[in-house]
């Protein structure tokens, strides 16, 4: 059985913005936010959000960006040509093929949904980098993490942000 | 007063944080719990150690809604609607029995199929679950909207808010006609389940002043909840049989709005007053209205920013309708005696009543449009005990508590004792069985409560057992007792209840009356009490000197004689008339109510009217007199 890019796409976007950003990273941010300001008591729980979870960005970061840059590629109607079959003629597939692909990009505004998923997840770049120069303020890092509340607050909202983004993106194929 | 507070519970229904991962905790469920300020009390928990929430929101129950619960690699896992309302249903979401949850929280999607080493996907499937799957994500097959269907038909009064992380967009025209809310899991806040719960959740009182758990209780208290409102308009009209605890209610829903609730509360009870003395008791007096008489505030003017609570509206004086209708429409009103100065103030009216009101404005016995007025934000329908029989141990034990005021003896109900009392039809609602266990304790120095000894209070206060007596009003004669009518105007025949006193041997009376402790009532029930009190201890000993005066007549025909009413009731054997005099309108003057009522009662009236004889300083009460004989129509 051959693989669809379009469902395969799909699966690890599930995986990346469902499963980790959504369920598990955004949730545990929200945690730490509530220890910080003190709804919950737990000084082992900002260590070990700030040494176990906060970094976790540097490893899945990139996996959306590599997500959000293939999704043209992945999802596009190109990759029903040229059919097992067909009578198309070569020159005329080709056509057809860049034809299609044009019609389906401009249809669903493509380019539109991967600058704004793109320019998302910059902005957690950004603000997970503050939240990471926090430590070269000369105390604790978790004591930095109270100082600078607002740092992290920003990472959830630019979180939220990148995870609505994705969530634009289509969730069945889409025709021309 | 020291709340007791009581969380609501929610079941989180969620294949996530729901599951159950063998010898260690749920990580997930732990950063849920912290985020939303829940407080995990699953059996088994599975976040270890427990979290240390300083404010919770919520008790949280959390269920995978897939089995296994607890799966490792290799396993497979499959939804479980079956299990699901299984544990809804004995978890007393049946019809007769308290409900355990206030609120479910569902997820949509639940990843069913074979669990994998979460390492194959770079550590972003939690462990213990399947890889996602294109099938389980599409929003026909999304499991939490056939759990949401099946939950919504067997327990429609179960409110479901969606807790996902599925774009709301995506999936809003599937949940919306059967889920009350959708909270987002990425951008939910305590606050938002604080609202949802306030809106939608069956909760108990938290303060505990109303107590029980049963769904009628519950559903009416989140009636009172949702009819909070800003406009000073959005006024509520309590409807319920009474003895059921109206004016607890009002309270409530004081309590629960965000302003208002910082102002006062002011209870007015309508019956008591007829056109001028409501006018002024309402709306305050203009200074110099009435001779000798300084300006006063009235309670519209005490509850401004709050709420007032007019009970037993019902029995408001017809010519009080068009003032009170204007003030209920506009928030503006003249006080007593003045016809010049417009005032205004913000105040929501919470009235209430026992009568069948709309009936009766469809009768044309009450104006339709004062009833729209009054129930602007609403109708309120206070469920009667005997349809939340469940709630009466809780109350049975808290009534008996409060009887014994912390004494050395607690009292325990046997199993018997307690089907006894869930057994009777309590007509008079909680009031009655407040006041019957009252007895009890009162009667019974025994550890144990049996059925014998709610009997015999039962019948020490005037109630057969098993069923109330019932009498029509005007059945009983004078000697057996005096009828207790809450709603005076209200003439339809129901069952009425007897005063204990009546029946009580006057050793005990005095007894009662001596030790009688206010100290173990709570502050609500002592509030604004003292005309009442004073008014009840006039009318005690008026009766006695009716009786006195009665004997001292001889037969029929003959008059009143002050001298041997009073000697009788002195054990005096010299008594001049004058100080008999004294006497009679020391006893009948005590206060404005007793005197009028005095004046309904033929010997009385004649007493006190020989008392006042001709004298000049008896001048203005033979005025006040004639007024309220005129009043009255008794001229």
């Amino acid at each position: 059985m051959i693989e669809d890019s379009g469902v395969t796409w799909m699966v690890n976007r599930d995986q990346l913005n469902h499963d980790w950003l959504k369920n598990q990273y955004i949730v545990a941010l929200g945690r730490f936010l509530n220890v910080v300001d003190g709804n919950e008591s737990s000084q082992k729980y900002l260590d070990y959000f700030l040494n176990a979870i906060l970094g976790q960005w540097e490893i899945q970061g990139p996996q959306f960006q590599k997500l959000i840059n293939s999704f043209e590629q992945s999802l596009t109607p190109c990759r029903y040509f040229p059919c097992s079959g067909s009578s198309i003629e070569s020159q005329a597939g080709i056509w057809l093929t860049e034809f299609a692909h044009q019609m389906w990009k401009i249809r669903w505004n493509v380019s539109s949904l991967v600058s704004q998923a793109l320019a998302a997840w910059t902005a957690v770049n950004v603000a997970y980098q503050q939240v990471i120069d926090a430590r070269a303020a000369g105390c604790t890092f978790a004591r930095s993490a109270i100082l600078r509340r607002e740092e992290f607050q920003n990472l959830s909202d630019r979180c939220i942000a990148l995870s609505d983004a994705l969530g634009l993106f289509p969730h069945s194929q889409l025709s021309v | 007063m020291k709340m007791n507070r009581t969380l609501p519970r929610i079941l989180v229904i969620d294949d996530q944080f729901g599951r159950i991962l063998a010898g260690r905790s749920n990580q997930d469920r732990a950063d849920l719990c912290g985020k939303l300020l829940l407080r995990d009390v699953s059996e088994p928990s599975a976040i270890q150690p427990p979290l240390k929430i300083r404010e919770p929101i919520a008790e949280a129950v959390f269920l995978r809604g897939q089995k296994p619960a607890c799966a490792s690699v290799n396993d497979v896992v499959e939804n479980d609607l079956k299990g699901t309302l299984e544990h809804i249903r004995h978890n007393c979401h049946s019809e007769g029995k308290s409900p355990r949850y206030g609120m479910v929280l569902l997820d949509l999607c639940f990843y069913q199929g074979v669990v994998t080493d979460s390492d194959g996907s770079g550590g972003r499937t939690p462990s213990g679950m399947p890889e996602p799957s294109a099938e389980d994500n599409k929003v026909s097959e999304l499991f939490g909207l056939k759990l949401l269907t099946a939950i919504s038909k067997e327990f429609p009064d179960l409110p479901v808010v969606i807790l996902s992380s599925q774009d709301r967009e995506r999936v809003k025209h599937q949940f919306s006609k059967r889920a009350a809310a959708f909270i987002s899991r990425a951008n939910g806040t305590p606050e938002e389940l604080s609202r949802y719960l306030k809106k939608y959740a069956l909760m108990e009182d938290p303060s505990g002043l109303i107590l029980g758990r049963s769904l009628p209780l519950l559903k009416a208290l989140k009636a009172a909840r949702n009819s909070v409102d800003g406009d000073h308009k959005c006024h509520v009209l309590l409807r319920g049989e009474r003895g059921v605890g109206k004016e607890l209610f009002a309270k409530y829903i004081h309590e629960q709005h965000p302003t208002r609730s910082k102002y006062e509360f002011i209870p007015v009870n309508a019956a008591k007053y007829d056109d001028n003395t409501f006018d002024s008791e309402i709306f305050g007096v203009k200074k110099g209205a009435f001779t000798e008489v300084g300006a006063s505030a009235g309670a519209v003017s005490k509850a401004d920013l709050g709420d007032l609570f007019l009970d037993e509206v019902y029995a408001l004086k017809p010519s009080v309708h068009p003032k009170l209708m204007r003030f209920l429409a506009e928030g503006t009103y003249f006080r007593h005696g003045d016809s010049e100065e417009q005032l205004k103030a913000n105040v929501r009216v919470i009235s209430a009543t026992n009568a069948n009101i709309e009936e009766k404005a469809e009768a044309g016995e009450f104006p339709a449009d004062l009833l729209d007025r009054l129930r602007f934000g609403g109708t309120i329908k206070l469920p009667p005990l005997r349809e939340r029989r469940e709630d009466i141990p809780l109350l049975a034990r808290r009534f008996v508590q409060r009887a014994e005021r912390g004494g050395d003896l607690q009292r325990e109900f046997s199993k018997e004792a307690m089907e006894y009392l869930q057994d009777q039809a309590w007509n008079g609602n909680v009031r009655d069985l407040e006041q019957v266990l009252s007895k009890v304790v009162n009667l019974s120095d025994v550890e144990v409560i049996h059925p014998l000894h709610i009997e015999k209070a039962q019948q020490e206060i005037g109630l057969s057992n098993h069923e109330r007596t019932s009498i029509a009003v005007g059945e009983m004669p004078y000697e057996k007792g005096e009828l207790v009518n809450e709603d005076e105007s209200d003439p339809s025949p129901r069952t009425l209840s007897l005063k204990p006193a009546s029946q009580m041997p006057f050793d005990e009376l005095l007894t009662t009356m001596r030790d009688y402790r206010f100290d173990k009532l709570d502050i609500d029930s002592l509030m604004n009490r003292l005309d009442a009190l004073e008014e009840a201890a006039g009318r005690l000993i008026a009766n006695y000197a009716q009786v006195a005066l009665k004997i001292s007549k001889g037969h029929e025909r003959q008059k009143v004689s002050l001298t041997r009413g009073v000697k009788f009731m002195q054990g005096k054997e010299k008594l001049t008339t004058n100080e008999a005099a004294r006497v009679i309108r020391k006893l009948l003057e005590s206060n404005d109510n007793l005197l009028e009522w005095t004046l309904s009662q033929p010997i009385l009236s004649e007493a006190h009217e020989i008392a006042l004889g001709g004298s000049r300083e008896a001048r203005k009460v033979v005025e006040k007199r004639k007024a309220m004989k005129e009043k009255l129509g008794l001229t």
